[in-house]
């Protein structure tokens, strides 16, 4: 009898589970442009999902308030990356299998990666969203690898040299730095342009480069390791964190209670930080980072909509960087859509060759040949601070436009 | 000779947070032959229950050791209503289908625990009084990390004298020796089994909430220890708290060598040191005199 | 060693079947009805699937070769290894890095399988004195040495790993289509099954078991224990590693996740959910896992809770996995017809 419950219970869990294919099915009416979107949305990446999403939202919410393209009202179907290239190329093939052509989003490079070749053979469109796009674009290379992908967020490099720009200059007598990152590629290399961003890295000197495994959350070995010798050089320390996420937070809590900062004249990083700034409630550190994006950079109208739409979501918060690139990809396919005056997906490729459009820099450029957007990088100089919007109080933004120097 | 007392200080305050993880672990294996995957997702609901008790606001020391107390019970709560409805009817059954419902319940609980609190990480705030570091012969040691020493010494030394003078202790370790024997001479095996799986639960839960202030509270905290505290479980030898304490420090000291003096093989420290105490003494660190078979 | 894995009556089809259709069934050689068995689901997979989920059918099969491999170790000799995503990964980044030699898909394959294998058998050599929980833990940590390399080591690509490996073409046929690669997938995965079945009946299959269920009987009749567990090793290392060169060819990408802790614990799940007693069982297992991980995944937001409640209710009801309780219920089925006829 107990068995009999149990199998209930199972046809239960797994009909509920089920319930919700039913409703998100492909019943779209014609009237209705789906754009598909491809982002985590669960797990440890789950937040970075949630801010693409939110993101793309703003941008649909705007254009559909605006009457929609042509009188037809957007619709985002969203689907979840997953965690690995397997689940986000089979995310990708869903989608467009069926019939959702234009695909934004996806965090990962290594998804990116996989992605970009299928939509290549696919009637489909991808404007990526938060990968790094030094491989799916022409960022580097001016001639971008595939005809139907196009990228939105910074190259990482310019990141690292934005950073190493301004504290180059800010902060001139310090030649020593520490450096702590995660062992991957994306760590190294921004840990390498940003020591040859400062004066060609000569001059400089390296005292610990530390490299972890990825995901590791206990740097006590390395925080104590790092606080040694410390003592009475302050104004000449510097430490560059190449971590993310909870890395980040990790490792700025457990050098708090090493009275690491206090120790150092600057703390530096590339890549999104803020949200690891606003999980550390009014207790972040003293930080130089830079990314695409700090919501008080831009003095723009289109910037002052964002921030507030992304405020009436969510209690006065403000938006990250990853919101930033999910409302640029729902930009640009706004924009593709009007100049193509159809949703047919070879139409609004070509559309999106060139594409410019108002976003919360100012107007932005898709390259025809590269497909690459031309976004400035933001630097940004913030401290925790309780009384202020999500405790961090942002001192001071420096712009880097497109480029590099 | 000053870096390698710095390093040897910062190797164990590493390795007894990894002892109180894996304590619970050892516990539960060697009295019911368990292996609980679920045990990473018990540390993290830990983490999230002291900062949800704490609002994340710096608290006072005599809060956080209520807070803590709070996560321990909460978390060996959730280890009872498991052991209650899952364990228990699979004792009788091989070692496979524990690892498989015990698999399934760390998804289980990984995605309760995200339903509650959603993906955003948190933090919670040191108390003050627990803050900053001290010098102590001109080596800098993290409060917080002289407050984890003494817990995992008081936890370890609490253990061992439960395990080895109590008669719940004897009880224990005559289920672990042997059930069916110990069945025979008037031991009944389930007044054993469910203390020791809330026991070990609430050590879990315990160590996620210590360690809480010094990490980022998400959903990813489950995995961050499971690896390292399996690798501590069974180089200690299975079911040993003296061994797990051994074989803890040993992978905290080693890390911290490897950060000092080869840097290349930080990260792979873990992994080596393991590697050679599995090929050189294959039953374990203390492997003549360890376990709670043997004990 | 005390053994891990319960002992478990042998392979189920052997058994004389109790009515008249099984009496036919079990005439057939059970490699022939293997091969039966991929034949109805290649033709039926390409005739009724299609897109993204013939797709993930593809994948699928894929993962049910690396599950029918990983239980040759796991099942038929009871050693539970946590580092089999080391032969998977070996696999796939042995084609990735091979791709610019421009290699035929078949002779890729075999170098993907012949580097894991090789590894296998260095493996197990070295490990050779350890048994038990003791050897689990050091397939993980073998697994994990190699996980982190791929981002040491500048030629793997790091997290971005080796992208834009081709398919290549066979018999002059394009494997670039879903539908080809499907019939690819199928027929290797066939023809190996065919293979690992015949072994199972084979001196050294029945020799695997006989260590499992008592290493001191299996020296004592003769068996070189130790070089059962090597060969043991290496085979499911060499058809991890096929599994792993298939997924590669397929998604086009090799990424450090594929050599995760993650993916040898998944595949030891697999097995376990459809039962390591039968011989479909982990194949089963396979393609359940992926399915429905991938359903629930595509449907709800904590797909993680529905999964691990499911699978917990599985656990409960079916001890045996789920080809067990088939077995069970067809054994059942079967008395019950006896009884009445």
């Amino acid at each position: 009898m107990r068995k009999v419950w149990l199998a209930s219970a199972a046809l239960l869990v797994f009909g509920v589970a089920g319930c919700g294919s039913a409703g998100g099915g492909s019943n779209a009416a014609d009237d209705v442009i789906r754009i598909g979107f491809i982002a985590p949305t669960q797990g440890a990446f789950g937040e970075i999902g949630e801010n693409l999403v939110d993101g793309a939202r703003i941008a649909v919410d705007q254009a559909n308030a605006a009457g929609g393209i042509d009188g037809r009202q957007l619709e985002l179907v969203v689907t979840d990356e997953g965690t690995s290239p397997q689940t986000a190329t089979q995310a990708a093939r869903d989608l467009v299998g069926d019939g959702v052509e234009l695909v934004g989003g996806m965090f990962s490079s290594a998804n990116c990666g996989a992605v970009a070749p299928i939509i290549e053979q696919s009637p489909a469109v991808l404007i990526t969203g938060s990968c790094a796009s030094n491989e799916q674009t022409g960022a580097f290379t001016g001639q971008a690898p595939f005809t139907r992908t196009f990228g939105v967020a910074a190259r990482d490099r310019s990141t690292a040299d934005a950073v190493a720009e301004v504290i180059g200059q800010r902060f001139p007598q310090v030649r020593t730095f520490d450096v702590l990152g995660f062992d991957y590629k994306w760590g190294r290399e921004t840990w390498d342009g940003f020591r040859d961003g400062l004066d060609g890295g000569a001059g400089i000197t390296v005292n610990r480069e530390q490299w972890l495994p990825l995901n590791t959350t206990d740097f006590r070995a390395q925080v104590s390791a790092m606080s040694r010798g410390l003592a009475g050089e302050r104004d000449g320390r510097g430490v560059f964190l190449s971590t993310y996420g909870a890395g980040t937070a990790g490792f700025i809590q457990q050098a708090e209670s090493f009275d690491l900062p206090q120790q150092i004249a600057v703390l530096a990083n590339a890549g999104e930080y803020y949200n690891v700034a606003r999980s550390l409630n009014g207790r972040a550190p003293d930080m130089w980072n830079a990314y695409d994006y700090n919501y008080a950079a831009f003095d723009t109208p289109v910037n002052q909509e964002f921030v507030e739409a992304y405020g009436a979501m969510h209690d006065g918060a403000r938006p990250v960087g990853w919101t930033y690139q999910g409302y640029l990809v729902g930009l640009a396919y706004t924009a593709a859509l009007q100049e193509a005056g159809t949703d047919d997906p070879e139409q609004v490729r070509t559309a999106l060759e060139g594409v410019t459009f108002d976003g919360p820099s100012g107007p932005v450029t898709i390259g025809a040949e590269s497909h690459q957007a031309d976004i400035p990088t933001v630097v940004s100089h913030t401290v925790g601070a309780p009384d202020q919007p999500d405790g961090i109080d942002v001192v001071e933004t420096i712009v880097v436009p497109y480029g590099g120097r | 000779m000053g870096e390698i007392v710095a390093a040897l200080v910062a190797g164990v305050a590493g390795g007894v947070p990894l002892f109180v993880v894996a304590s619970g672990l050892t516990l539960i294996y060697g009295v019911m032959r368990v292996l609980n995957f679920a045990h990473g997702a018990l540390f993290a609901l830990g983490a999230f229950v002291l900062a949800t008790v704490l609002g994340g606001a710096a608290p006072s020391p005599l809060m956080l050791v209520v807070a803590l107390l709070v996560a321990a019970v909460v978390v060996g709560a959730v280890g009872a209503v498991s052991e209650v409805t899952i364990f228990r009817r699979l004792y009788t059954r091989d070692h496979t289908t524990t690892l498989l419902a015990s698999y399934a319940l760390l998804l289980t609980l990984g995605g309760l625990t995200e339903q509650i609190w959603g993906v955003t990480p948190r933090s919670q705030a040191q108390a003050i009084e627990l803050a900053g570091a001290v010098g102590i012969g001109g080596i800098r040691v993290a409060v917080y990390d002289l407050v984890l020493i003494g817990i995992g010494l008081v936890l370890a030394a609490g253990l061992t004298v439960l395990l080895r003078r109590s008669s719940f202790g004897q009880n224990i370790r005559a289920v672990a020796h042997d059930e069916t024997m110990a069945r025979a001479l008037g031991v009944r095996a389930r007044r054993v089994q469910l203390p020791v799986f809330v026991l070990g639960s609430a050590l879990a839960g315990l160590a996620g909430a210590l360690i809480a202030p010094l990490v980022s509270i998400e959903p990813g905290l489950a995995p961050t220890f499971v690896v390292q505290s399996f690798a501590v479980v069974i180089i200690g030898g299975l079911g040993s708290i003296p061994g797990a304490l051994v074989a803890a420090l040993l992978i905290g000291v080693l890390e911290s060598f490897a950060v000092s003096f080869q840097p290349g093989l930080v990260g792979f420290s873990l992994y080596i040191g393991v590697a050679a105490v599995l090929l050189l003494r294959p039953g374990g660190l203390l492997s003549t005199s360890s376990g709670l078979r043997e004990a | 060693m005390s053994p891990v894995i319960a002992p478990t009556r042998p392979a189920a089809a052997t058994g004389p079947g109790g009515s008249t259709g099984s009496r036919l069934v079990g005439r057939v050689p059970p490699s022939v009805r293997t091969l039966l068995v991929w034949l109805v689901v290649g033709v039926a997979g390409y005739a009724a699937l299609g897109g993204s989920t013939l797709f993930l059918a593809t994948t699928a099969v894929i993962y049910a070769l690396f599950a029918l491999g990983t239980s040759i170790q796991l099942g038929w000799t009871g050693m539970v290894s946590f580092g089999q995503a080391a032969y998977f990964g070996a696999g796939a980044y042995t084609v990735a890095l091979l791709a610019p030699a421009g290699l035929p898909p078949l002779l890729a394959l075999v170098a993907g399988a012949g580097v894991a294998a090789l590894l296998g058998l260095l493996f197990s050599v070295a490990a050779t004195r350890v048994t038990g929980v003791e050897f689990t833990m050091l397939t993980l940590v073998f697994g994990q040495i190699l996980f982190l390399l791929l981002y040491r080591v500048p030629a793997f690509g790091g997290e971005n790993g080796l992208p834009g490996i081709p398919r290549g073409t066979i018999f002059g046929q394009s494997l670039f289509s879903d539908g080809a690669f499907w019939v690819y997938t199928v027929a290797i995965v066939a023809i190996v099954s065919v293979g690992i079945r015949r072994a199972r009946h084979s001196s050294w299959g029945v020799g695997l078991t006989a260590v499992r269920d008592d290493p001191r009987r299996a020296a004592a009749l003769g068996l070189d224990v130790r070089m059962m567990r090597i060969t043991a090793t290496g085979v499911a290392a060499l058809l991890g590693g096929l599994a792993g060169a298939l997924f590669v060819q397929l998604q086009g990408i090799a990424s450090p996740e594929v050599m995760s802790w993650v993916v040898s614990g998944e595949v030891v799940i697999m097995c376990l959910i459809g039962g390591v007693a039968t011989f479909w069982g982990p194949a089963v297992g396979a393609v359940l896992f992926t399915v429905v991980s991938w359903s629930l995944m595509d449907t709800s937001a904590t797909p993680e809770l529905y999964f691990g409640l499911g699978l917990l209710i599985v656990v409960l009801l079916l001890p045996e996995g789920l080809a067990g309780a088939a077995t069970k219920a067809r054994d059942v089925l079967a008395g019950r017809r006896r009884g009445t006829s």
